[in-house]
């Protein structure tokens, strides 16, 4: 065994010949990528903020896009919530949408179905999704992962520039003659082939969003593997990047189907193809002169066989954001990180068998069913281990209840409700009753708004000063925390009760129209629609204080005395490196990984947390000179 | 800049923006009352040219020497009985006929065997007629539409109002122009249609939430056309002197043709027999 050399590289003592090498692959990972930009000169501004190939940038570009998309998409359900609050009532914010929508101030039931389908989905394809792996992943995985960038940063401003187009289509579809989409952001043919001109727009969007996600799949799976700094074995990965490489597997493998169906409905409806039309359709008393021979279930399974593994995409980031947020507010590291990992994983084999238990009313009969309905008991015990572990990580710890504390903490719960809730609608005999009720509408929501998007707010406290160098504003964060978690209750909680008592979804006067649905619908909906708009007002305070620091840092205000790690955090992204981190090759020098990801308070130990690019302290500390043979050997192994 | 300062500097420009766009929206506001003001008075007009479904639109100018056609629509035979509707699927509509339970309309034949709901026309008058703006209007009442049969010009304002207080749709199935399905759920909604093309055979318009609402209509190049009254007269008044094609159709007996010839103010008398 030789012995080599150590020098000292800012505060941390390296292997010479590992530094120097570091330092080469820096600059040289430097250099490719301006010469690759422009040509070796400096950069222009459209290449440094609009077409920029930096995973960082392409990180925020998408997080504002899917922030703005994730306030229209919550501006449409307002509107949803105030027809169904007070039906049949003229409201001016009705107006926005216009005559055609809304003669008067008042919604016409097809303006209803418009707002449904896209409220689903801009809320998913293009606020939750993108905010989740684009925004979230792009700039957090490769600095979590000590690596200088994505592996192919072409390809992830390709992504985003997939994504922009496919979400502008989605918006100027709300001015085509007949409005948007409107058969659910499922679009379940035949409604949605027969659909006005909208459906059309919806399915071009899809085909760009679907390549986005594509592109960016391929390219975060690269990077994990491919890129990760030294001695970062997988088991030493934060929990954060387990989960998106797992995200990363699912959007690559299960979105496929759904561009090969989004293609085949617009055939369907321009090419006057028949795959999802069946012989003999009537249409309000007309027989449709289409060829026939198709059939509408062949959607169903090509649509949820994307979109059962899509409810992972929309939820596991979510939990790793959440798990990164509880390691550093206990101060503790995660408990059964391993088995979580192994859940992770297990849970995104899974998510590929289950599709089906959407389509227990469909007639498939009862042998599929019963096949559906184990699949997806046996889904929920990873998604419980997580929690599980989640919840018992908080045993214990001296929990700083900060603001991205507090959103990661309601998560927990949150989820859990939507988690619960949803085993009834896995089993076929109870999904009778419920399913296409408002249950479902509270099992869903309970899991992507309370769940999901509370993880992501989390995320965005938690992670701005990384990208900013300011602290978001700490008390109007828990103002903002405690309304919207108030109000975001008040609006879901209800919706399980209006199911079990039978009310269907998608009615665009609540239920007011039939006998069994009169009352309940009378008695909560207006509540609920109170609640929704105390969730808007919520969102003010979260509004200013995000942009006024965004701002401000875009001016160059930096928090003086932040510092670059504030949270005092373990991984990575904080520990090695400035926030915000440099603009090319994010680390002066590539860092190394010696230990696993969340050392808090480690017994033993004089430092209250350790970071995982720190080498080992029980080593002696060497000064420059030979290293002592036994040190070597410990670190090698 | 403090958050204070930027809090403040928000709130300036907010003032600044509403108050541009309130400007904006005063200026809309008034073009909205003037809209409505037209829509109204059309409404109204229109409330009295529908309670004389054959009184045929007057706008283009009228020859001195025009000539008009009258005539009477009989039925041959047993008359059918016409179902009653079921509506207790809504139970507002069920109110709206509390004393008598509502019947279907395709065929209504009066008491001396005169058959109402007859469309008739001349097919093959050439020129260039201009629409009125009077709109046609087609009332949804009692959950059924009123008239059952009946037709606008092209170009003409085909004005549809909801006078109950239940949820309606309007679904219109034309060959020739642009389908059109749209709701009215509040009682008392009006809304107004344009039908760029001709298309003399008429089509259904149906209610796609109350399955038994159905009305014919067509859409003509001219204004030479009538409907029989429940006395199963017609009149097409204004004709100019010709030779022409009239033809009578009926949505469940088909349609008849009769040539007839007319001279400078001369007034015609026809008569279609439909047999049942």
């Amino acid at each position: 065994m030789a012995l080599r050399r150590q020098i000292r590289v800012g505060s941390q003592w390296m292997y010479a010949d590992e530094a120097h090498k570091a330092l080469r692959e820096a600059m040289r990972v430097m250099k490719d990528e301006e010469q690759g930009a422009h040509g070796g000169h400096h950069q222009s501004w459209i290449r440094r903020y609009v077409f920029s190939t930096d995973h960082k940038w392409i990180g925020i570009q998408y997080g504002f896009t899917a922030l703005l998309f994730l306030m229209l998409g919550f501006c449409l359900m307002i509107l949803m919530r105030l027809q169904l609050g007070w039906p049949g009532t003229a409201f001016s914010a009705m107006k926005l949408l216009g005559e055609s929508r809304a003669p008067g101030g008042v919604l016409l039931p097809e303006a209803y179905n418009q707002l449904g389908a896209m409220h689903g989905t801009i809320m998913i394809f293009l606020g939750i999704v993108p905010l989740a792996v684009g925004a979230f992943g792009n700039y957090l995985v490769p600095l979590q992962i000590g690596a200088p960038d994505m592996a192919f940063p072409k390809l992830n401003m390709a992504s985003y520039w997939c994504y922009l187009p496919g979400g502008l289509i989605m918006l100027a579809s709300f001015f085509v003659p007949g409005g948007t989409a409107q058969s659910g952001w499922t679009s379940y043919p035949p409604l949605s082939v027969i659909a006005s001109a909208g459906q059309t727009w919806w399915l071009i969007g899809m085909v760009f969003l679907i390549t986005s996600s594509l592109l960016g799949s391929v390219n975060f799976i690269v990077t994990i593997i491919q890129l990760r700094a030294k001695g970062l074995s997988y088991m030493r990965f934060p929990f954060f990047v387990h989960a998106q490489f797992v995200t990363s597997f699912l959007l690559l493998l299960a979105f496929p189907p759904l561009e090969a169906a989004a293609v085949l409905q617009l055939m369907d409806r321009v090419a006057g193809t028949s795959f999802f039309l069946p012989s003999g359709l009537v249409v309000s008393g007309q027989a449709l002169t289409n060829a026939g021979g198709g059939n509408p279930l062949l959607w169903q399974h090509l649509f949820w066989f994307l979109a059962h593994p899509e409810v992972y995409v929309l939820i596991l980031p979510a939990m790793g954001i959440v798990a990164e947020i509880i390691a550093n507010g206990t101060r503790k590291p995660l408990w059964g990180y391993k088995s979580m990992v192994f859940a992770t994983v297990f849970l995104g084999f899974m998510s590929f068998v289950v599709w089906a238990h959407h389509m227990f009313l469909t007639g498939m009969g009862t042998t599929i069913s019963a096949f559906f309905q184990t699949t997806t008991m046996i889904i929920s015990i990873p998604s419980v281990i997580i929690l599980s572990s989640l919840f018992i990580s908080l045993w214990g710890g001296a929990i700083r209840f900060t603001t991205p504390m507090l959103f990661a903490l309601a998560f927990l719960p949150m989820f859990g409700i939507g988690g619960l809730t949803g085993l009834p609608l896995g089993l076929a005999a109870a999904d009778i009753h419920l399913h296409d009720t408002y249950y479902v509408i509270g099992h869903f929501h309970y899991v992507v708004a309370p769940g999901t998007i509370f993880a992501m707010f989390a995320g965005i406290y938690y992670w701005f000063p990384k990208a900013t160098g300011r602290k978001l504003n700490d008390f109007w964060g828990r103002v903002h925390f405690w309304i919207s978690f108030v109000c975001i209750n008040g609006i879901f909680f209800p919706m399980f009760a209006q199911g079990l008592a039978g009310v269907s979804r998608r009615l665009y006067d609540g239920g007011m129209q039939y006998a069994h649905a009169k009352q309940i619908a009378a008695q909560t909906n207006p509540f609920m629609s109170i609640c929704a708009i105390g969730l808007l007002v919520a969102q003010v305070p979260f509004i200013i204080n995000f942009f006024y620091n965004a701002i401000a840092a875009a001016m160059g205000h930096r928090d003086e005395g932040l510092g670059s790690n504030p949270w005092e955090s373990t991984t990575m992204e904080w520990a090695a490196t400035t926030s915000p981190p440099l603009a090319h090759g994010n680390f002066e020098v590539l860092p190394e990984v010696y230990r696993g990801p969340y050392e808090y308070n480690v017994p033993g130990e004089a430092a209250a947390f350790i970071p995982q690019h720190m080498p080992d302290a029980t080593e002696p500390a060497p000064r420059g000179g030979l290293l002592p043979a036994t040190a070597v050997a410990m670190r090698e192994n | 800049m403090t958050m204070k300062k930027f809090v403040s500097l928000l709130f300036a420009s907010t003032l600044v923006f509403s108050i541009a766009c309130g400007k904006g929206k005063e200026a809309s506001k008034e073009d909205q009352g003037e809209d409505d003001q037209e829509a109204q008075t059309t409404t109204t007009a229109a409330s009295t040219a529908a309670g004389t479904p054959t009184a045929a639109p007057t706008a283009a100018p009228v020859s001195a020497d025009a000539a008009t056609l009258t005539g009477l629509v009989k039925f041959e035979g047993a008359a059918p009985k016409m179902n009653n509707i079921q509506m207790s699927a809504d139970p507002y509509c069920q109110s709206q006929h509390a004393s008598a339970p509502a019947t279907d309309e395709d065929v209504v034949v009066g008491a001396g065997g005169e058959l109402a709901n007859v469309f008739v026309y001349i097919k093959d008058i050439k020129g260039n007629f201009p629409a009125p703006s009077t709109p046609v209007v087609l009332d949804q009442k009692g959950c059924q539409y009123h008239p059952h049969v009946h037709a606008v010009m092209v170009g003409q304002p085909l004005q549809i109002k909801n006078d109950d207080a239940t949820l309606h749709n309007v679904h219109a199935m034309p060959n020739v122009n642009s389908q059109f399905n749209e709701g009215q759920p509040v009682q008392g909604m009006v809304s107004t249609r344009k039908f760029d093309k001709a298309e003399i055979t008429p089509f259904k318009v149906k209610c796609d939430v109350h399955g038994w609402m159905k009305s014919y209509m067509a859409v003509m190049p001219h204004p030479f056309y009538a409907v029989s009254e429940t006395n199963g007269t017609f009149t097409i008044p204004n004709l100019p002197p010709g030779q022409y094609t009239v033809v009578a159709w009926h949505e469940k007996y088909g349609q008849q043709e009769q040539q007839v010839t007319v001279g400078a103010k001369e007034s015609k008398a026809l008569s279609f027999t439909f047999k049942g």
